[in-house]
């Protein structure tokens, strides 16, 4: 029988689901639909939230949300867990029955038609956060909270792919770019070397906190990607010398999420301070791939994209280099996304049996139908809960296989709030 | 259950031996020494785990999401209690994480922890000699039945 989403019932689906995979530790199954169906807070709850000492969301990158953010309240990034399990606070409308935030006796609580299913806890907020650049830029627009232990940069709140109506299907990057200075929430599309080498330098002092931090942003394949190179080791060499006069280290724990590149130009990026790898290829099937990321087609190919990402691990060295996804857009409408969840589970993992025997590893951040994006526009809707479950158990097993689980820590479950599989590293 | 004064002190005792186990998937128990268990207040017990993939703390993680006891064992001359709890939360963030660390880098500053991990107590049991003693010695003619004979 065909899946609805909007017509299944939050509370009998995650029974089902719990039920068929009993050695599933329920709180990774609560995560993944936590993402999916989002979370509707009580005024209280959200009055709570207000208090300074919590961490609110400077909403860079993507909005994350089911629907556009229009209220005044501030709504947090990451949560946890009672076991640890980071999660990305994502608003949801009604119709996608979403899970509720309340307070029990003070405390905070996802509850499922009443009933509480976990205490959460929101992070505190980093000291940096309420500073300014000498630019006047607030510095948690510049180093945003990704987990407790980790930030990112985010340098450019524009991808070329917009321009040309190429961008990929997922993506709000540029919609939410507008969509938070129509909000009058200030704003900045790029960052400069300057602002990002103050910011890390505050960040940096708040010590004993961070594990881990990545760039990410818009990609410019202008002059093969030279311009947009060009400024991110500029911002890398801004981090690494904050690193250097804060730390007194020649190096710092640094991932980037970019295009696939020449080696020579990964040797620069690793020269200038990049110990970990992104090439996001989003999604494993080479026709969906096409019309899901038009403009990454155009730049680059898919081959192409698979032959760099793998070569870059001579650079950076096996395990250093990751392949993101979008772990359900394996499932949007038709012909974008397959509509057996048995096929669209495998196509993935052939995916990442391929990679992970290659020395790359597969992660991503799990699919949210967010305002703005093409796939919004077409009545998209997530796929159905067993259809993450079986990913990620499958995923779970190829780690196994492959015997590598200890070599993807750069993405753990503490750095990754919006995808399942890094729970599952921790039963590795 | 709360945590007694006489407990509180010995977990602070540098000088006391304590014990942690913990049950895998298949109850099978693992025994390690925690230095830096304490009593966080009357109802809560805390350490620090060093290690994300120490066999400890995959059988805390299973023992909380699959709601099984873990034991604590604690002692120093005379003085012993075992500890039954339940996992409660794995803290990862805050001040509580902080301070725990800060102990920690002072005596290990090249450790990387992974967290404090609080234990809620749902039974406390009194080992002290002198108290099984007691409770033997309550027994019905004790001193008839129970005496060595002959001790040196």
């Amino acid at each position: 029988m065909e899946y609805k989403f909007l017509e299944s019932k939050r509370k009998e689906e995650f029974d089902i689901v719990c039920q068929k995979h009993p050695n599933a530790p329920r709180s990774f199954l609560l995560k993944t639909d936590l993402l999916r169906r989002g979370l509707a807070p009580t005024e209280p709850a959200m009055k709570r939230l207000q208090d300074p000492y919590y961490e609110h969301c400077p909403e860079v990158l993507f909005q994350w949300h089911h629907a556009d953010r229009t209220t005044d309240y501030k709504v947090p990034g990451p949560f946890c867990f009672n076991d640890g399990t980071c999660v990305w606070f994502i608003l949801s409308p009604p119709p996608y029955d979403p899970y509720t935030l309340d307070l029990i006796n003070d405390e905070f609580w996802i509850l499922s038609d009443g009933e509480p299913l976990e205490e959460v806890h929101f992070f505190k907020k980093p000291e940096y956060y309420d500073k300014m650049t000498t630019s006047g830029v607030p510095m948690q627009k510049v180093a945003n909270l990704g987990g407790p232990d980790m930030f990112y940069f985010c340098q450019s709140r524009h991808c070329h792919s917009w321009s040309e109506g190429l961008q990929c299907k997922f993506c709000d990057m540029d919609y939410n770019a507008k969509h938070q200075m129509k909000m009058g929430r200030g704003f900045k599309i790029r960052i400069t070397p300057d602002e990002i080498y103050e910011t890390t330098c505050e960040a940096l002092k708040e010590k004993g906190r961070w594990r881990f931090m990545f760039l990410t942003g818009g990609a410019d394949p202008r002059e093969k990607f030279e311009r947009e190179l060009e400024i991110n080791i500029s911002l890398i060499k801004a981090i690494t010398k904050a690193g250097k006069e804060i730390l007194g280290v020649d190096r710092l724990p640094l991932n980037i999420i970019m295009t696939p590149l020449e080696e020579e130009q990964n040797r620069r990026l690793f020269d200038a301070g990049i110990s970990g790898l992104g090439n996001y290829i989003e999604v494993w099937d080479k026709e969906k791939w096409k019309l899901t990321c038009p403009g990454k087609e155009k730049n680059i190919g898919y081959d192409k994209w698979i032959e760099k990402t793998l070569k870059a691990v001579d650079i950076f060295g096996k395990g250093n280099v990751v392949c993101g996804f979008v772990p359900g857009i394996e499932m949007a409408p038709p012909p974008y996304g397959f509509t057996d969840i048995d096929e669209a589970v495998n196509s993935s993992l052939t995916g990442y049996d391929f990679l992970l025997k290659n020395g790359v590893i597969p992660v991503g951040s799990n699919w949210s139908v967010m305002p703005g994006t093409e796939f919004f526009k077409m009545g998209a809707t997530p796929p159905p809960l067993e259809f993450y479950a079986k990913l990620d158990i499958g995923r779970y097993e190829l780690m196994k296989k492959h015997e590598i689980g200890i070599l993807a820590h750069q993405w753990y479950y503490k750095h990754q709030p919006l995808a399942g599989h890094v729970d599952w590293l921790r039963l590795l | 259950m709360k945590i007694s004064l006489e407990l509180k002190g010995l977990l602070e005792d540098p000088e006391s031996v304590k014990l942690l186990t913990t049950t895998d998937k298949d109850g099978v128990p693992h025994t390690v020494l925690k230095g830096s268990l304490a009593a966080l207040d009357e109802d809560f017990l805390a350490y620090v785990e060093l290690f994300e993939g120490s066999r400890s703390q995959k059988n805390m993680l299973h023992n909380l999401w699959f709601k099984k006891l873990v034991t604590i064992a604690v002692c120093k001359g005379g003085l012993a209690y075992q500890i039954k709890g339940e996992p409660y939360r794995f803290i990862i963030e805050g001040a509580l994480r902080d301070s725990f660390f800060k102990e920690v880098w002072k005596r290990m500053p090249e450790a990387n922890p992974s967290g404090v991990w609080l234990i809620r107590p749902k039974e406390v049991i009194d080992e002290s000699y002198e108290t099984q003693l007691k409770k033997e010695q309550d027994r019905i003619n004790y001193s008839i039945w129970f005496q060595y004979l002959g001790r040196p």
